[in-house]
């Protein structure tokens, strides 16, 4: 399972490093759009963030037992 | 006359497939929608057309750019889900498809409001024939709480249209305002819209029904009723304040409830609120940029969305499976399908080269450009949940994760077709943007592939992947159901309705018992009071003489008629002098 790890690093390094060199050629309109590798934290960010909250509220909240409608009849 | 109304040639289609059988009907049905894309195709503003009765002038057909884009990748997903279906031999559900196709057809070139309405209304109830033919007894339920979500969508919408015809007379279908048309009529038009687009709360119809629907009845379902809905948003609501964040809000709605989904269609049921939320949202910044963004995501997300659903349906097909906790480890048997979903995984998931990518990331940066910046960054975290529930997390329970051996049925080949064909097209329209961009109605210019959108997209997508495998063990499927606003009429209103209706029984059945008692307890006494009249002879009896035997009865009766004679005298002579 090392190949995929190996490429994904590749590509977050290349993608770090165009960041970097190509400042020129971006339009930002806020501080996060010239941040360097701003999008692969907020989608880590993100992700882990989603996850737990949802989970968080699923498991407080919103979920009940499958057969709570009790809709399954045939 | 040099047109044809596409939904004029998806009615006869409709009524070919109804009168003809087997491979007659499969020859028609291809055709009849074949030939809907390209009677759409020759639409110009030229062929439009009016209706004139006494006092209302309808425009059955209103042809301009944004009605142009909608209509086409309407008809092309009809020919799409046509062929998905083609092995199925349920004639009526065929039919009720192309009659729902050919309503929201026909939403989508209507000029003025009555035709709108009236093509609205006839799409609540082919697309509720549809969720039926799914033939469980869960869609015949979910189907009557659909019916009944969209009457009063539909009700709230007819009230409007009729307050705003009432107010200006005027029928044609133009950008209303708060001001300009009242905000009664405003209110009324955008919540019946608004049901139809699914906003939270307004949206449980969607996730409650399209599951249940047949395997191909759920591919239609996801492309019509909310894509006509954002389309009638565009014309009507563009630059709406409220639609931003009702956008907003339902593009992480659907992302957070896909995170506890099971169910496979479901998900994606979900996925359709969040995308949907784009849109909204891009018609809410009212940009010239923003609102091309939302029509290419709607035509995008049409093409991919039905792939998506095609590809779940495949699993199902083959499975008979519907949830992520009883599938697993079916990939090497199903390779043409896990590729063919993929490539609607990664085109829903923004990634470049992708459909996805090419009108996701117009919306973000419009959002951006109008100076929004929490707009663009809960939108842009809605992305990071698409792809982690659409293409990773699905994908990766269902085709991959430990395998449970299920034994597969062989997936009929006009469902690889048709897929294929979804696919073709996801990657044609992501890989040359200026196909679609071409076909805009406004004026914006925007280019994808810039390095920094590519290098963004990517970063973002990486990102959310690792973030998926450290959680990975917190993402499978469980046996559970999430409440959502459906509850509320499913939950507490049937309660309140079973209590009602116990209460009035058992008022009921008091109150008879209690008029019993009364006649009980009155009854010697009265019957004593009209004895004179009550005195009808016992039959036992009948053999003696008795000259008394008939005097009461006949003597009563007389006295009653002299009696009424009477009344009726005075009446008739004194009737003058009052």
């Amino acid at each position: 399972m090392k190949g995929p790890w190996i490429v994904i690093s590749l590509v977050v390094i290349a993608s770090l490093i165009l960041e970097l060199t190509l400042q020129d050629s971006k339009h930002p309109i806020y501080w996060w759009h010239h941040l360097p590798g701003f999008d692969f934290a907020y989608g880590l960010a993100g992700c882990i963030t989603i996850v737990l909250l949802s989970k968080w509220l699923g498991t407080f909240f919103i979920q009940r037992p499958d057969s709570y409608y009790n809709d399954d009849r045939v | 006359m040099n047109f044809l109304h596409p939904t004029l040639v998806l009615f006869v289609t409709a009524l070919g497939a109804l009168l003809t059988q087997r491979v007659v009907r499969k020859w028609i049905l291809v055709i009849g929608t074949s030939i809907s894309i390209i009677s759409c195709s020759w639409l110009t503003p030229l062929s439009n057309f009016n209706l004139s009765f006494s006092r209302l002038t309808l425009s059955p057909l209103h042809v301009d750019k944004l009605s142009l884009v909608f209509g086409l990748v309407l008809t092309l997903v009809t020919l799409i889900g046509i062929i998905y279906a083609l092995h199925n031999e349920n004639r009526g559900e065929q039919v009720m498809t192309l009659l729902y196709a050919g309503s929201s057809i026909g939403v989508i070139f209507a000029g003025d409001w009555i035709t709108l309405f009236i093509f609205w209304e006839l799409m609540a109830i082919t697309s509720l024939f549809v969720i039926w033919y799914g033939g469980t007894h869960r869609s015949g339920k979910a189907g009557y709480r659909y019916l009944l979500i969209h009457m009063l969508g539909g009700s709230l919408l007819f009230t409007g249209i009729l307050f705003h015809i009432g107010g200006t007379g005027d029928t044609t279908i133009a950008p209303l305002s708060t001001a300009g048309a009242g905000i009664a009529t405003f209110t009324l038009i955008l919540l019946g819209v608004a049901i139809n687009t699914a906003i939270p709360p307004l949206h449980a119809w969607l996730t409650d029904a399209y599951p249940e629907a047949s395997i191909s009845g759920s591919v239609f379902l996801s492309a019509f009723t909310t894509k006509t809905a954002v389309y009638v948003l565009i014309r009507v609501f563009p630059g709406a304040e409220i639609l931003i964040w009702a956008g907003v809000i339902m593009a992480l709605y659907g992302v957070a409830y896909a995170v506890l989904e099971n169910d496979i269609r479901r998900l994606l049921a979900y996925h359709i609120v969040s995308q949907v939320g784009y849109m909204v949202a891009g018609v809410g910044m009212g940009t010239q940029l923003a609102l091309n963004g939302a029509t290419a995501h709607a035509f995008s997300h049409i093409l991919y969305k039905s792939l998506l659903f095609m590809g779940a349906g495949a699993v199902l097909y083959a499975t008979g499976r519907r949830k992520l906790t009883e599938l697993g480890g079916i990939a090497p048997k199903m390779k043409l399908v896990v590729f063919l979903y993929m490539v609607g995984a990664l085109s829903i998931s923004g990634m470049p080269l992708w459909n996805g990518f090419i009108s996701k990331s117009m919306i973000i940066s419009a959002a951006a450009e109008s100076h929004r910046p929490f707009s663009e960054l809960f939108l842009y975290l809605a992305s990071v949940g698409t792809f982690l529930h659409t293409g990773l997390k699905l994908p990766y329970f269902t085709f991959f994760g430990p395998s449970r051996k299920l034994p597969l049925k062989k997936i009929p080949p006009n469902m690889i077709v048709s897929m294929t064909i979804g696919a073709t097209l996801c990657t044609l329209y992501g890989l040359y943007p200026n196909l679609l961009y071409n076909l805009l109605p406004f004026e914006s210019k925007y280019q994808p592939y810039t390095i920094d959108h590519v290098v963004s997209a990517l970063q973002l997508l990486i990102g959310t992947g690792i973030g998926f495998w450290i959680l990975i063990d917190r993402l499978g499927g469980e046996t559970m159901l999430s409440l959502d606003t459906d509850w509320f009429y499913r939950h507490p209103l049937q309660k309140i309705t079973q209590t009602i209706s116990e209460g009035a029984r058992r008022f009921g059945e008091a109150t008879h018992v209690l008029s019993l008692r009364i006649v009980q307890y009155c009854l010697p006494t009265i019957n004593r009071a009209l004895l004179p009249f009550n005195a009808i002879p016992d039959d036992e009896a009948a053999d003696d003489y008795d000259e008394n035997r008939f005097r009461y009865p006949i003597g009563s009766t007389i006295s009653w008629i002299v009696l009424s004679f009477v009344l009726i005298t005075l009446y008739t002579q004194l009737r003058g002098c009052i």
